[in-house]
């Protein structure tokens, strides 16, 4: 499924709210948890979270990952938390406005 | 926004390690993604395919987060710049061509704005200028609608106000320093308020202060910075003390040096007074004599409108509660301080201003036209390059940066320009326009300068950046990039011809309508003959004698023709004019109620030493003294509205003189009719004048006119010495030829005519060139077409007839249009005219004749060069 526009700042910020991940366990999980709705190509990936880490929700630090390579962990920011409640709430005001339109008679 | 800053500083400076850092992330995801195909049993070079395959290009990966980044855009501009600069130096004449253009255009604009900002929009050097105001009074026999008010007025404003902070008054006199060296000065007096309500202190270096409320009526004056320094050599002793003067002193401080006055020359408190002193306490009692001009802060916050209707209220108490006023339909306006300033001189250097902002207009369209010229050679080059995959707004970019180096540069030429200007302006500056001297290259000057050029960089941008849009460019790259651009371009062209001729022709018929002006004036004949006629001031009457001794000692030297002397000289605004009501006999109270007009007293030998032409009657002689007949003479605009269609001689009105007993009005015999002597402005009468004889109307000070043999000038040793022998403590002041009083009126409109005129040359200078630079192009452009033609049968006089008429149709047009606009323009211009209607039919014809003049001769050479090519040669091009 294509990805809306928009979306994928939602999802990868989603992803990291429990625990601090990688960039390819990012795109995993989307996809995992999605069952394989979502998959987020690196070409897409990876300057989404160069660009979130500029605007500040995502924090990046080195650290050696599972099987241990080095790899950058990406932590949600304070301004990161609020972003993803923000757009949690956009996103559930639209959707249930799209059902509202969809299943009126 | 800080958050974006730092990043944005780390990409500029710490590029190096941004980009290792994502190698580094991307390298390492790319083996996590490679390791788990390996651990699902691929074989390890399958495994690596297979992620490569995943990240499809690690380099379009980067690519893509790089173009993300902050910053990226500021890295792509510089490439821009750097690129468009070697592009400017690899087109020699194209770039000299356009920065000679932008910078004359931004040269003169910032020119004329430094001038425009000096004088009308720089803040007057007070607390707060914006909270200050003029009051002027009108009532139904002021016969002028700022007429000043009297004490008891100003004293009902200040008690009846509730908009009003405080509120001050002034009128101007002369005084005389007495000594060694004696001096006539201009004194103001001042309500003790008067600085306290401007917010101007006393200079702190002189340990000095300004008037308090006890001063009133007092011995307490102040001094400007630069005559206390000229004079008394700037020593801080005397301050306490009395000074060597005629009228008994006590220096109480000295003003700031950058302190001077600002009103409006017609309010007669001129800029330039030397001391000031203060009014007696009982000057709010004067019912009669209205002189106080008002000056007002608004209290804070409060509008403009507010206050008016403030005083609205005002005057309407005081018409209730004076008798006097009961039917005078007494009203006050406020008009703010800075803008009752330069209100005389706001039309002209609006309509400069408008003239240097057509000029810029001008040399844009010839810079525009350029480039344009440029962005079609350039089609192919930017058509390889979409199709190559570049993107649209990646091309818009760099054209942009290419018009924005160029207005930079143009920019920082034209402020160089823009400077020599002003130093030019400054040398040929009027006295009325004083302030621009203070205008230069300040901030606001400077970023208007920087508007402008920013304004047609924007302009220079888009320009061809919109012609890159509307490009097809596989058509353009299976025509071999050439042969194209056609009729869009010629289109446009022709356009930008068209417009430029437009505004060339307004202001051509600007030039010529204020240089027809000029010429107007100064041939004007304003009711005396200002040559060879010397005038000198002097004040408290002529010591050891009468005046009429004097006169008569005057008269004896050798190259003095005739002597005379009166107390209003013509053009003279320093001295508050004297204007009165006046009732011919037999006319009713009330009818007579709104006649006003100027009086002046004057010796019998002044109107003849002007050169006054007598009309009708006698000048003033000697019998015409205190205690004789009272007599006046008038002038001939009074005479004719007062007994239209009769002789005015024998006939008989109250006129006021001046008497022991101030000024009363007494029944006097018209015994001449004499020209109307312009006394306000070289173009306009103003008020009808009655001339009293000195003898029987006492006023002072006088002003001396000597009608001389010689260079008036030349005589004012002799007449010093003369006065100095007669008594060491007296003083002449404004020792002046007449023609100075002249000049100094004239000279605001011969300015405005000299930069219309170089507006006008410069406007047909650019239409020329930008004529040539379009067809230039478009010829060459068109060398197939010609080359077919000829190869047809047409002759080369064919080809030169078809170009020149085609640059004729489009200046044609221009021109029509132009007439059009100008129209317009002149009636908005109108109130800066005299002598010349607005529909000038010889400025018109000048226009008309020389703006396709001048763009006949720019298309002159393309034209040539179209139809002296070979046809063969033209043909064979292609």
């Amino acid at each position: 499924m294509d990805l809306l526009q928009g979306t994928l700042d939602l999802l990868v910020l989603r992803a990291v709210e429990l625990a601090p991940m990688h960039g390819v366990g990012i795109a995993d999980r989307i996809q995992q948890v999605t069952r394989g709705a979502f998959v987020v190509k690196p070409g897409s990936l990876f300057p989404a979270l160069r660009r979130l880490e500029q605007k500040g929700w995502l924090e990046g630090e080195w650290a050696p990952s599972e099987n241990n390579r080095r790899a950058r962990y990406y932590k949600l920011t304070r301004a990161g938390r609020a972003q993803l409640a923000e757009e949690k709430r956009k996103w559930y005001r639209m959707t249930s406005a799209m059902n509202w339109m969809l299943e009126s008679e | 926004m800080f958050r974006r800053l730092t990043h944005l500083f780390e990409y500029l400076f710490r590029r190096r390690r941004l980009e290792d850092d994502l190698d580094e992330e991307l390298r390492s995801s790319f083996d996590m993604v490679a390791d788990r195909f390996a651990a699902s049993g691929m074989p390890a070079a399958e495994a690596r395919r297979a992620a490569r395959l995943e990240f499809a290009g690690l380099e379009q990966v980067k690519e893509n987060v790089r173009d993300g980044l902050v910053g990226s855009g500021l890295q792509a501009f510089l490439q821009d710049t750097r690129y468009a600069l070697r592009g400017l130096g690899r087109r020699p004449s194209f770039t000299a061509i356009a920065l000679t253009t932008l910078a004359l255009g931004i040269g003169v604009n910032t020119a004329v704005f430094s001038v425009f900002y000096g004088v009308m929009l720089q803040p007057l050097p007070y607390r707060h200028p914006e909270q200050l105001a003029l009051i002027w009074s009108s009532f139904r026999t002021a016969g002028h609608a700022r007429a000043p008010v009297s004490g008891a007025i100003l004293g009902e404003i200040e008690r009846r106000n509730r908009s009003l902070a405080g509120v001050a008054g002034i009128w101007t006199i002369t005084r005389t320093f007495t000594g060694d060296n004696p001096e006539q000065v201009k004194c103001a007096r001042v309500t003790a308020n008067f600085f306290d309500v401007l917010g101007v202190h006393a200079a702190p270096a002189h340990q000095g202060r300004t008037f308090a409320k006890e001063d009133s009526g007092g011995p307490a004056i102040m001094l400007t910075d630069g005559f206390f320094r000229r004079r008394f050599a700037g020593d801080d002793r005397l301050i306490g003390k009395g000074l060597a003067m005629d009228w008994e002193n006590t220096l109480v401080g000295i003003l700031p040096p950058d302190f001077q006055l600002h009103f409006a020359p017609d309010s007669n408190v001129p800029a330039d007074v030397q001391v000031f002193d203060t009014f007696d306490h009982d000057v709010y009692k004067n019912r009669e004599n209205y002189y106080i001009r008002l000056v007002a802060r608004l209290k804070p916050g409060v509008t403009m409108a507010e206050a008016q209707s403030d005083l609205d209220r005002v005057a309407k108490e005081i018409g209730g509660a004076y008798t006097e006023y009961a039917t005078e339909n007494l009203r006050f306006t406020l008009a703010g301080m800075q803008a009752d300033a330069v209100r005389d001189v706001q039309p002209a250097l609006a309509a400069l201003f408008s003239g240097s902002a057509f000029v810029l207009l001008i040399c844009c369209v010839n810079v525009v036209s350029l480039l344009l010229a440029r962005a079609s050679d350039r089609r192919r080059e930017i058509a390889l390059r979409l199709s190559l995959g570049a993107s649209r707004g990646r091309i818009v970019g760099q054209l942009l940066a290419e018009g924005g180096v160029l207005c930079l540069l143009g920019g920082a030429a034209g402020i160089a320009v823009g400077w020599a200007c002003f130093r030019g302006l400054l040398a040929i500056r009027p006295e009325r326009l004083a302030r621009m001297a203070d205008g230069g290259l300040n901030g606001p000057v400077l970023a208007f300068a920087a508007a402008c050029s920013l304004a047609a960089a924007l302009l220079f941008g888009l320009v061809p950046a919109i012609d890159s849009f509307r490009l097809d460019y596989m058509a353009i790259l299976r025509s071999g990039g050439r042969g194209l651009p056609g009729r869009l371009h010629r289109r446009a062209g022709a356009a930008l011809i068209v417009g430029e001729i437009t505004l060339a022709f307004v202001l051509v018929t600007g030039a010529a309508l204020t240089a027809r002006t000029l010429l107007k004036i100064e041939h004007v004949r304003p009711g005396f003959e200002p040559r060879h006629l010397l005038a000198f001031q002097i004040s408290n009457g002529i010591p050891g004698g009468s005046v009429a001794d004097w006169e008569t000692e005057l008269a004896a030297l050798p190259s003095v023709e005739l002597v005379g002397a009166t107390s209003h000289l013509p053009l003279d605004t320093d001295i508050p004019n004297w204007y009165s009501p006046y009732r011919p006999e037999g006319v009713g109270e009330h009818e007579a109620a709104t006649l006003v007009a100027d009086l002046r007293c004057i010796t019998p030998g002044y109107l003849a030493a002007m050169g006054a032409h007598l009309l009708e009657g006698r000048y003033f002689d000697a019998h015409d003294r205190a205690g004789a007949r009272q007599v006046i003479i008038v002038d001939e605009s009074l005479a004719r509205t007062t007994w239209p269609g009769q002789s005015a001689i024998g006939k008989k009105m109250f006129a006021e003189h001046v008497t022991a007993h101030g000024f009363v009005p007494m029944l006097s015999v018209v015994v001449g009719v004499v020209e109307h002597l312009y006394s306000h402005s070289l173009t306009k009468q103003v008020r009808g004048q009655i001339y009293l004889p000195f003898e029987q109307s006492k006023r002072s000070p006088l002003t001396f006119v000597l009608r001389t043999r010689v260079d008036p000038l030349s005589l004012a040793p002799t007449v010093r010495r003369m006065l100095h022998d007669r008594s060491r403590t007296a003083a002449m002041a404004k020792v002046r030829p007449m023609t100075e009083y002249v000049s100094r009126e004239i000279s605001p409109v011969s300015f405005t005519a000299v930069l219309a005129t170089i507006f006008g040359a410069l406007a047909l200078l650019l239409a020329a060139t930008g004529v040539y630079g379009v067809f230039n192009y478009q010829v060459s452009q068109r060398r197939p077409e010609m080359g077919i033609r000829m190869a047809l049968g047409a002759r080369s006089r064919d080809v030169l007839g078809m170009i020149l008429r085609e640059v004729g149709t489009l200046a044609g047009a221009g021109v029509l249009i132009g007439a059009g606009a100008a129209l317009v323009a002149a009636r908005w211009l109108g109130t800066l005219l005299y002598g010349v209607r607005p529909f000038d039919p010889l400025s018109y014809g000048l226009a008309l004749l020389i703006l396709p003049a001048a763009a006949l001769l720019g298309g002159w050479r393309p034209a040539g060069r179209a139809a002296a090519a070979n046809p063969a040669e033209l043909i064979r091009e292609e």
